[in-house]
């Protein structure tokens, strides 16, 4: 059932991507091959673009999201064309086996649940929430909540008609989406062989391996990034408006899909603005965009008061901004923001942040682990002295246009992006790999040349593919159909939410102040997550449970944790203990002592901080609390 | 510049990044292995 169901969406992806493209009459201005890639890039915004309306309007159920999809399957007709034949060679054939080694890894992670901690709290859990609810709700939170949603709406079908495997499956798809999407770039630049060994060198990246298989999606919007790259690099070349207009619409699927996105739209059209007829074509571009990316901005402004909450509340003010006060907003930019971007904006850190990030990574970086790989770098000067040597027709070929959008972007990124991570410059590394290794091999004109390349694109490659192998052995070795041993050794305080399916029911309500079992509760709950929401204050700078009784009680809540579990730590030990929650933590025991909660469980459980690296697990306890009004003094109109 | 010169320099170009690459794997191994 879960493979039926991702094959049914992939189809439906091509079938209208492939309808978009036929719409704009640029489908058969591409190669068989590349209209595929290009379709699907497209098809998955499509998608994910179509289901925010029934979304709204409270029809968001799995028949209307198949119906949806059903609608999307006659564009395939569409894709009949010529496919060339495969050139067999050696190199192929290792590529060709690196590929099969590659997706039986994915095919491990696939089988096993969904683990990582971004995926759990909200990539996997909004969707999940949307179906139960058959609407989109917007969700309060800074970050992980009121954001633009348009990849996860894409998990809602998987979910609904497949169901969780179906949701991993998905993950596997789009990454290979990305990486056909990459291939069909490059091979226009490179030939198929360099192409594959570039979508390749993609799918072997840390920041994939770790982000591909899960929920997270910078890997999906590298879709639409590579999409709107090559058609900015089309029209540059062509001058032709219709690719344009689809660069419009893939940028306006990226605002869609992240904040970045925004960004991402203003580097390309600061590209736009460098050619003759700007007056037609940054309006086409800009419309374009608005259309395809602009619900979310909309719904959150209609929501919220503020379209990229809570970023423009400074300015706006809190008589304007609902769900955000001067207190949330001032902890938001010490506690988040600030910790998010160690480098200071200056001219030389825009320079050597990707020497730092490949070779001496800051940890806010988490290049160590999730970073882009050492390909682009190695290859990189390479493509320099090839673009260096065909300087003369550079500037109206379609590279301009696109190595142009690409340092924009980053520039933008790096002085105007809310993180240094550096994964967060994924979607723009399909591009980024096809120029590296495309420039590379026109460098590698002399027989000499090639075998060198080669030689240091397939060390990468092997070093890759052992990465592959250590990010696959951690859910063979844990996954064994057991899903309270699989999350019970892993996710902390799963066994929160195991007792709170077992033991609450739908009047009861649980305020939840981890982020990584969102997804795994069947209750109902409130996340209160310490810096990205203001309903319930979490700062640890004070206790005030009065305040705290009155924010918890208006949201329904009937149950608390506390964690550690009450009674665990000595007074003293208490003022040195660094609490996640502790304002909560405070509370809850105050709360006890003054009558207003009643512990009904204690519980123990591990949390694994790294799947690879040995020795990160640590034992965590937790208090469960029910909340007791008609005893609490803190209760309105009691005594 | 001769070819093998050229071919020289681009050897030397990859090795010394593919080296300052696993570098930052000792610590890494040492995690992974180390318990």
């Amino acid at each position: 059932m879960a493979a039926a169901a991702v094959l049914f969406q992939i189809l439906a992806c091509l079938g209208w991507g492939a309808l978009l493209l036929a719409g704009l009459g640029l489908d058969r201005r591409l190669a068989a091959p590349e209209r595929a890639a290009w379709s699907f890039s497209a098809g998955v915004g499509v998608v994910g673009w179509l289901a925010f309306w029934p979304g709204i309007a409270g029809l968001f159920t799995p028949a209307v999201l198949a119906t949806l999809l059903a609608a999307g399957l006659p564009g395939l007709v569409r894709l009949r064309g010529d496919w060339p034949r495969p050139h067999l060679s050696w190199a192929a054939a290792g590529l060709a086996g690196l590929m099969i080694l590659h997706l039986g890894f994915q095919g491990v992670q696939a089988q096993s649940p969904p683990v990582d901690a971004d995926s759990l709290a909200y990539h996997y859990d909004l969707p999940k929430r949307f179906l139960e609810q058959g609407r989109i709700v917007f969700v309060p939170r800074a970050v992980d909540g009121a954001v633009p949603l348009l990849v996860q709406l894409t998990y809602a079908p998987m979910l609904g008609l497949g169901g969780e495997v179906a949701l991993t499956l998905w993950a596997v798809a789009t990454t290979w989406g990305a990486a056909a999407m990459l291939w069909a770039v490059a091979r226009r630049w490179s030939g198929d062989c360099w192409a594959a060994a570039a979508a390749l060198l993609f799918v072997g990246t840390p920041a994939v391996l770790y982000g591909g298989g899960n929920g997270q999606v910078e890997v999906r919007l590298a879709l639409f990034a590579t999409l709107g790259l090559a058609a900015l690099g089309r029209w540059w070349q062509e001058r032709d408006l219709r690719w344009l207009a689809l660069a419009g619409l893939a940028a306006g699927l990226m605002m869609a899909g992240k904040f970045t996105g925004l960004l991402f739209a203003t580097a390309l059209g600061a590209v736009v603005l460098l050619r003759p007829r700007r007056l037609a074509a940054v309006p086409l571009f800009g419309l374009c965009a608005l259309a395809a990316g602009g619900q979310w901005y909309g719904w959150n402004f209609v929501n919220s008061g503020d379209p990229v909450f809570p970023m423009l509340f400074g300015l706006l003010g809190p008589e304007r901004v609902r769900f955000w006060t001067s207190e949330a907003d001032v902890f938001f930019r010490q506690a988040f923001l600030a910790t998010e971007m160690p480098l200071a904006h200056t001219l030389g850190n825009l320079l050597s942040y990707p020497l730092r990030a490949t070779f001496a990574p800051l940890p806010a970086f988490e290049s160590g682990r999730t970073g882009l790989g050492v390909a682009p770098m190695l290859l990189t000067p390479f493509a320099v002295v090839a673009a260096w040597r065909e300087r003369g027709r550079l500037a109206a070929s379609p590279v301009a246009a696109v190595v142009l959008a690409v340092v924009m972007f980053y520039g933008l990124w790096f002085f105007l992006g809310g993180s240094q991570r550096v994964r967060h410059l994924l979607p723009l590394l399909p591009v980024v790999m096809a120029l590296a290794v495309a420039g590379a091999a026109r460098w590698a004109t002399a027989p000499g040349r090639r075998l060198l390349l080669a030689a240091g694109v397939a060390v990468v490659l092997v070093v890759q593919a052992g990465g592959g192998a250590l990010a696959a052995q951690w859910f063979l070795g844990n996954w064994h159909g057991d899903r309270d041993a699989y999350y019970g050794a892993t996710v902390g305080a799963y066994p929160v939410a195991a007792w709170s399916n077992r033991h609450l029911g739908p009047g009861d309500r649980l305020l939840n102040p981890y982020r990584d079992i969102n997804y795994l509760l069947d209750v109902p709950f409130y996340h209160a997550h310490p810096v990205d929401q203001s309903l319930v204050d979490m700062s640890q700078r004070r206790l005030d449970p009065v305040r705290h009784w009155r924010e918890i009680r208006a949201l329904g809540i009937t149950h608390i944790i506390a964690a550690p579990r009450i009674g665990d730590l000595s007074e003293a030990a208490e003022a040195e203990f660094h609490i996640p929650a502790r304002a909560l933590w405070l509370t809850a025991r105050v709360l006890a002592r003054q009558g207003c909660a009643e512990p009904v469980a204690q519980l123990s459980g591990w949390q694994t901080l790294s799947r690879t690296t040995r020795g990160t697990s640590y034992e965590t306890s937790f208090t469960l609390l029910r909340l007791t009004p008609a005893t609490c003094p803190y209760e309105a109109g009691h005594g | 510049m001769a070819e093998w010169a050229k071919l020289a320099a681009a050897a030397l170009w990859m090795a010394v990044v593919l080296v300052l690459w696993a570098a930052q794997f000792g610590d890494m191994a040492a995690r992974l292995w180390g318990g």
